[in-house]
């Protein structure tokens, strides 16, 4: 089973490879492109804290691998990016060619169309990034702070991209579905400034119900040893997490029923 | 083998008239729409059935409950001892599904690239792939496609390719929706060989759908016709009765001829007429006469004597004498 | 010039497209300024202005810039059109009627800034109830500011022709096309207001035409623009424009004989 997916993993590689090399300079320009998003964030906070002494108790180094960590956790959901077309896909019909064949449909779906190379483009790019980082300003880090961020990290970022699946699965009821969910996932877009910045509701929101400081905050925290992991936390979150999961299949599965008793 | 008993397919569709409130603001009351509606056949192993119908008909909706894509309302559908839709994992693999309008090759790639995709898709070993690539693409020429985006593939190409990919696995039965869809007549021609091909040299079993009634002509021997999610007509091509009893006489003639005048109305049927050309319908027993009529006219200069059309005949059978709405189905 | 005008008309007519392109970005709008709020209020918490712009100021500058946006963005279009207008043999079509080319993609851009500037000003008087900052607006500076965002169009539209032309010479201009895109987003204010910026990246924004598509119209409407100042700054703006349409002509111009030379 690992290796009959694993098999269609690397397929899936070679088919993103030569689509990037079907056209020339693409591999360039997505490299290009991915350095332009990169520095327009570190501009930001370079020039912002040219204005300022600090941002909060976060000076510019550690906002700069704030936002390395922030693309890491972006390149790794790049394994979620087929979330992102399927309400078009159910709408066309296109789950059919896959309940056909022996494949399973949820791992044919979210592979069909990503640009894996990109991503990987992406997290050589911000690890090279981060350690440049912690080598220019001689941040000190420890090894487990490092692997306890990894993995809330990795975590975060498959709970968070359950949930954009589970509003992104609605679309087997409503079809199109893209401006609804742009609608609750636009609070995305805070995940590049420090959590402690916004008020106490919103961290609320920002922790436990679309858990953006998941795939940010909270990994870089730890990372630089600002805070530590408290148990009830980790409890909570690991509560949050079965619950998510139990309706990310669930949600699935109907929809999936819904598909076949409709025909999308 | 395919068994369909009593199936039924109804859809849940948005209703067309309904109160306005604010209940049914938020949900949209729906109705229940007939997909199919008990339908019942046979098909043994080694058959090519052509399925006809017209659009709305019912004849995607039975394709896909046959390769396991939807999930009958009630009624049994068994195919190799398998219930499609749920058996699906095992039963996948037994199955070739071509929908004609839906490519399922990647678009900006070279072909050889999808094909090794479903290659891995079906867990073909390198030297199963290598055998079965040989046989497909001798018989239909894809040597010189492999290497070429699918973006760049005419359509008959295209359609080519897309059967190799399906063909990958080596299916016992073939599900085919409009496999001839907009294709030229060489194109299709070549399709319709392969085909074939495939029937009589590995025996498998076909079943298609097509708009094109010639396509069915040329490679069914059974034909099941379906008309409002019901079957009409399940049997041989060539006993479908009014074959034989019917022939249809082409006639050129001089401008502005009115042939109606000439030809008997209780028997005869005039089909079509243009300014130089009429085609008339009398039964077999009446040829001789209604032929004998004609050729003493001087406004008539040519008479040709052909076969009903599969599209004439089942015309006859929706009993709608308009030609237009028949030509879709 | 009537059948330029007449364009413009049918143009204004497709009035479903613009409202669905508004709606869109309607919804995105009040999310993403709420966390720009809350960035600002934080970071206004230590300083009362940061280079002379204060916590309303910032917040209305960001709000602005969104109406900009809505207004002159459906520009960047022009490089594909021209790319593809060229690359499948339309340009022929176009060439063949008695139209002068860069103009005729110019007025079909008009339609967009009206619609834009319309809504816009609809979504600041609604929104200027709800959330807690102050325009001070006068008929001159709205007079003066669009008149400036005109220019600025002006200037987008050259940028991305001059893009789209270069098709003539190279096969894919798309490559180019974005990272013009992020060079735009740069120096032309969309990420800070310019004065903000440190010393060199100030220095080089200072000296292009981009500070005029954004940051000049918004600030002149801001009132941080005014007097003898603001006539400057125009009037620069102004022989930018000339000459960005004259480099314009001049590549349409040596493009095209070569486009008839190899006959298309």
């Amino acid at each position: 089973m690992v290796k009959y997916y694993s098999k269609l993993l690397y397929r899936f590689m070679i088919i993103s490879w030569h689509k990037i090399k079907t056209f020339n300079f693409e591999f360039v320009m997505t490299l290009v492109h991915l350095i332009f998003n990169f520095s327009f964030v570190l501009i930001f906070w370079y020039t912002l804290l040219s204005h300022i002494q600090s941002f909060g108790d976060w000076s510019f180094p550690e906002l700069a691998l704030y936002t390395g960590i922030t693309f890491v956790g972006e390149s790794i959901g790049g394994i979620f990016f087929g979330f992102r077309d399927l309400p078009y896909t159910i709408v066309q019909g296109g789950l059919d060619k896959f309940l056909v064949r022996p494949i399973n449909t949820l791992f044919a779906v979210l592979f069909e169309r990503v640009s894996i190379i990109y991503f990987i483009e992406e997290l050589i790019v911000s690890i090279v990034l981060i350690v440049t980082i912690v080598l220019r300003y001689d941040i000190s880090i420890n090894a487990m702070n490092v692997l306890y961020s990894l993995i809330i990290l990795v975590w975060g970022v498959f709970i968070y991209n359950c949930l954009y699946g589970i509003v992104t699965f609605l679309a087997f009821w409503v079809g199109q579905i893209e401006v609804f969910r742009s609608l609750i996932f636009g609070l995305a877009d805070s995940k590049q400034y420090p959590l402690s910045i916004f008020p106490e509701k919103i961290k609320l929101v920002l922790t436990y119900i679309i858990p953006v400081a998941f795939i940010s905050y909270y990994p870089a925290v730890i990372f630089l040893n600002k805070d530590s992991l408290k148990l009830d936390f980790v409890l909570k979150f690991i509560v949050f997490s079965a619950i998510v999961l139990y309706l990310f299949k669930l949600t699935w599965n109907m929809g999936l029923t819904r598909y076949e008793a409709n025909g999308g | 083998m395919i068994k369909v008993r009593d199936l039924t397919k109804l859809y849940r569709v948005p209703k067309q008239n309904y109160k306005k409130n604010l209940k049914n603001w938020i949900w949209t009351p729906t109705e229940e729409k007939v997909g199919v509606e008990g339908i019942n056949f046979e098909i043994s192993d080694g058959e090519i059935v052509g399925f006809i119908g017209q659009n709305g008909a019912g004849k995607t909706t039975t394709i896909k409950m046959l390769s396991g894509i939807l999930t009958p309302t009630s009624g049994i559908v068994e195919v190799n001892g398998y219930i499609p839709y749920q058996d699906r994992g095992k039963y996948t693999k037994e199955i070739g599904v071509l929908m004609g309008q839906k490519s399922i090759l990647f678009y900006d790639i070279p072909v050889i690239e999808s094909l090794k995709f479903y290659k891995d898709v079906y867990a073909l070993s390198t030297k199963e792939f290598e055998e079965r690539m040989q046989l497909l693409s001798d018989k239909l020429n894809l040597e010189s496609l492999l290497k070429i985006p699918v973006r760049k593939l005419s359509l008959g190409q295209r359609m080519r390719c897309e059967f190799v990919a399906s063909l990958l696995h080596n299916p016992k039965i073939l599900f085919l929706d409009e496999p001839t869809l907009g294709l030229d007549i060489i194109a299709k021609q070549k399709i319709l060989d392969f085909l074939t091909f495939l029937n009589t040299e590995l025996n498998t079993t076909i079943f298609l759908t097509t708009h094109d009634l010639n396509d069915i002509d040329r490679l069914c021997k059974r034909i099941i016709i379906l008309d409002k999610g019901r079957v009409c007509y399940d049997g041989n091509l060539d006993q479908i009765e009014s074959r034989d009893k019917y022939k249809i006489i082409q006639v050129k003639h001089h401008e502005d001829f009115d042939i109606s005048k000439i030809i008997p109305r209780n028997y005869a049927m005039s089909l079509s007429s243009n300014k130089f050309e009429s085609l008339i319908k009398v039964p077999i027993d009446k040829l001789t006469t209604t032929i004998n009529n004609l050729l003493n006219r001087n406004e008539i200069f040519d008479i040709n004597i052909n076969y009903l059309s599969l599209e004439e005949i089942i015309r006859d059978m929706y009993e709608k004498p308009d030609k237009e709405e028949v030509s879709n189905g | 010039m009537k059948k330029y005008l007449r364009l413009i008309w049918i143009e204004l007519r497709k009035g479903k497209e613009y409202s669905l392109n508004f709606v869109g970005q309607l919804v995105n709008l009040p999310l993403q300024l709420l966390i720009i709020y809350f960035i600002w209020k934080f970071v206004f918490q230590s300083k009362a202005a940061i280079a002379n712009y204060t916590f309303n100021d910032m917040v209305s500058y960001y709000f602005l810039l969104k109406i900009f946006e809505s207004a002159i963005m459906p520009v960047g279009i022009t490089a594909y059109e021209v790319w593809s207008d060229i690359n499948q043999g339309r340009l022929n079509l176009y060439l063949s009627k008695p139209l002068y080319y860069p103009l005729y993609g110019f007025f079909t851009k008009i339609g967009y800034f009206i619609w834009g500037f319309a809504a816009g000003f609809i979504f600041l008087s609604v929104f200027g109830l709800i959330i807690p900052i102050t325009i001070k607006l006068s008929v001159l500076r709205i007079v003066l500011s669009v008149l400036s965002a005109f220019f600025g169009m002006v200037i987008m539209y050259a940028l991305f022709f001059y893009v789209g032309s270069l098709t003539f010479w190279v096969e894919n201009i798309l490559t180019l096309r974005d990272n013009l895109w992020n060079v735009i987003r740069v120096l032309s204010g969309q990420i800070f207001p310019i004065a903000l910026f440190p010393g060199f990246l100030r220095v080089i924004a200072e000296n292009l035409p981009f500070q005029y598509i954004y940051y000049v119209p918004v600030s002149i409407l801001q009132g941080k623009l005014s007097g003898s100042l603001l006539y400057a700054e125009l009037g620069k703006q102004f022989v930018w424009v000339v000459g960005m349409v004259g480099v314009m002509v001049l590549v349409w111009s040596v493009g095209n004989k070569k486009y008839s030379a190899q006959g298309g």
